[in-house]
């Protein structure tokens, strides 16, 4: 199968998690949407790694891995912080920070 | 298979480390780990320090039997420092982190100075650029700047920001060790010469940072602050990560000079290499808050804790710049048609944006962050100079502004200690009178940031402007001039506000506590010295431009 399926697979991916951060206002689903952004770069690399026949690729993949990891523990912490103190998970209910 | 076999075999396979070229990361690094340790440890500190002292005695001990005088030196101290701070303030962990911390940041700066004097520039005058890591890590004038910049931030917003986290009672552990990640990261990024170390020294700073903005829990302001840095940073982060994916697929190569090499063949695809480097400016420019990505800085900065917002003010630019400069000038050279007039356009809108907003801005916070934005433009027109005189223009005016941001955040502190809120223009009336060396401090500082002749960003401006006009840039210079005018006023009406105006006596005086004063004392004196005698410091970002590529 060509490997430009596997770019446009990830392409859509993408698009896909950006339209969603953009678009849904609970904070679990934002932060998958974000997962889901990684993802599909993980996918692009590992198609780029094939492609170009060396590691490098697939070592930023695994870069990439370990950092999404560390992200969640960040972005659950504030999650749950934030359920806690407000009982909502909108993220767009109050807003303190204006003018 | 013996122990001593297996060791043979598999220490031919690891490549040497050249640890002189990563030697500055180091100290801050050991100490966050040590630091978590202590509070893990809570009453029985002497189960972490005593060890941590024998490790850092052994280590320096066995580093000058090498003839490496200096970092031996430096573990030594680092070694002794954790258990006098202990014996020091049995009673006072948040003390003992502090001096800890700034202890480690020391060693980072003196280690910053000793592999500039040993490996970049051994007969001082020329800094001859080299990698270590087999590549990932550059060691030239931007990783140089970068890091005396960002270690000299966070030495000074350490003893600034000491009382004002004991008064809103959020001192807890975790403060001095993330700010110590956070400045690795920071420095990590200016040394980066890969996508792999690039995105992970992204993370690494941001990751910390987030966590640093949310960190009076149970104030909703900030952790709204928190968590809008954190959905609205990682997102940018990903989108840069993705234009760092498809600039390899399009190169085939992770290392900046490989994939500016690349970039100059036929056979690159232009449309994919142009699609990553978009996205990775949409990131890069959100990181350093370029209108039209600025839409996060006003609030984040406004909700965190303020000695948080002054150090992430001051030190997050000047680590993105050292990766902007790094990325457009190594990697995207031969794409520089595309990026220049891009960058050229947000530059203008930057400066004009920033400072046209801030005028209408009553929370002092919020002037700063608009002021923080307007400066981002104006290192930008060194980037698209996209020259020697550019390159080291911007590291000299990322320099100075870190100064200046952090006297005038330090400042802010002290002003909103004595009433636990926001701090308004009007709490600033007649400061001058009550108190004049803070307001005094606080005028410099916003001067040096305006650009009056004299302080430091004046030196700073001066240079990148003229970059630009070498560059053929007058427009985008021009504007910045005019942006710069407009800047002034608002900068001027804070000081107007404090000199000529009448004391409120029910307003109280500013809390200045020692560490305070001598983090803005440190300020306003490094303010004025770069402004009056530029040239040492000033010859060094000159021979700065040499990079690897």
């Amino acid at each position: 199968m060509a490997i430009g399926y596997y770019f446009a697979v990830s392409a859509l991916l993408f698009s896909i998690g950006l339209v969603g951060v953009m678009l849904r206002r609970n904070a679990i689903v934002l932060f998958m949407c974000i997962e889901l952004m990684l993802n599909a770069v993980n996918l692009t690399l590992a198609a780029g790694a094939r492609m170009w026949a060396g590691p490098d690729g697939q070592v930023f993949v695994f870069f990439v891995i370990v950092v999404a990891a560390a992200e969640v523990v960040v972005g659950l912490a504030l999650i749950v912080n934030l359920y806690f103190r407000r009982g909502t998970l909108d993220v767009d209910v109050p807003q303190l920070l204006r003018y | 298979m013996s122990v001593s076999s297996f060791l043979a075999q598999t220490t031919t396979l690891v490549p040497p480390v050249e640890w002189a070229g990563i030697a500055p990361e180091l100290p801050p690094t050991a100490m966050a780990l040590a630091l978590l340790l202590l509070a893990v440890a809570r009453k029985r500190p002497e189960l972490v320090s005593l060890p941590a002292a024998l490790v850092g005695l052994g280590l320096g001990g066995w580093l000058i039997t090498q003839d490496q005088i200096v970092p031996g030196a430096v573990a030594i101290g680092l070694g002794i420092v954790i258990p006098a701070a202990v014996f020091a303030f049995p009673r006072r962990q948040s003390m003992v982190r502090v001096f800890a911390a700034a202890a480690s940041l020391v060693g980072a700066l003196v280690l910053t100075v000793w592999q500039y004097a040993t490996v970049l520039a051994p007969d001082l005058a020329v800094i001859v650029p080299q990698e270590a890591l087999a590549g990932a890590v550059a060691n030239d004038g931007i990783a140089l700047f970068t890091r005396l910049t960002v270690y000299l931030t966070a030495l000074l917003a350490l003893p600034i920001g000491y009382g004002y986290l004991q008064d809103r009672r959020i001192n807890k552990a975790e403060v001095e060790p993330l700010l110590l990640l956070t400045v690795v990261g920071m420095a990590a990024l200016g040394t980066a010469n890969d996508l792999i170390t690039l995105f992970v020294a992204l993370e690494v700073l941001s990751l910390a940072l987030y966590v640093l903005a949310s960190l009076a829990r149970r104030d909703r302001r900030s952790q709204e602050a928190g968590l809008k840095y954190f959905v609205l940073g990682t997102v940018a982060s990903t989108i840069m990560l993705y234009g760092m994916a498809l600039t390899f697929v399009a190169t085939g190569s992770v290392d900046l000079p490989g994939i500016g090499a690349a970039m100059g063949l036929v056979t690159t695809p232009e449309l994919v290499s142009v699609l990553g480097l978009g996205l990775v400016t949409v990131g890069i420019g959100f990181k350093v808050s370029l209108v039209p990505f600025q839409f996060w800085t006003p609030d984040v900065y406004q909700g965190s804790p303020t000695n948080i917002t002054g150090f992430m003010a001051a030190a997050v630019k000047a680590a993105g710049f050292a990766a902007i400069l790094r990325l457009y000038l190594v990697a995207f050279d031969d794409l520089a048609a595309f990026w220049v007039p891009i960058l050229a356009v947000f530059a203008a809108l930057t400066m004009i944006y920033g400072a046209v907003v801030a005028i209408v801005q009553h929370d002092l916070k919020r002037i700063l962050a608009y002021s923080s934005i307007t400066h981002a433009g104006y290192a930008t027109i060194g980037v698209v100079a996209n020259s020697d005189a550019g390159l080291s223009s911007t590291l000299w005016y990322l320099l100075t502004y870190a100064i200046g941001t952090l006297g005038a955040f330090g400042c802010v502190i002290a002003l909103e200690r004595r009433r636990r809120g926001e701090v308004t223009l009007l709490d600033l009336r007649g400061l001058g009178r009550s108190s004049p060396a803070l307001a005094g401090i606080l005028a410099l500082s916003l001067l040096s940031l305006a650009g009056i002749p004299g302080t430091a960003g004046f030196v700073g401006k001066l240079l990148v402007f003229q970059a630009g006009v070498a560059s053929g840039l007058v427009w985008l210079v021009v504007i910045g001039v005019l942006s710069s005018v407009v800047a002034a006023f608002f900068y001027l009406r804070i000081a107007g506000t404090m000199f000529l105006e009448e004391p409120d006596p029910a307003r109280g005086l500013p809390v200045v506590s020692t560490g305070l004063s001598f983090g803005v004392s440190v300020a306003a004196t490094l303010v004025l010295y770069l402004g009056v005698f530029p040239q040492p410091i000033l010859q060094i970002a000159e021979s700065a431009a040499a990079l690897v590529r």
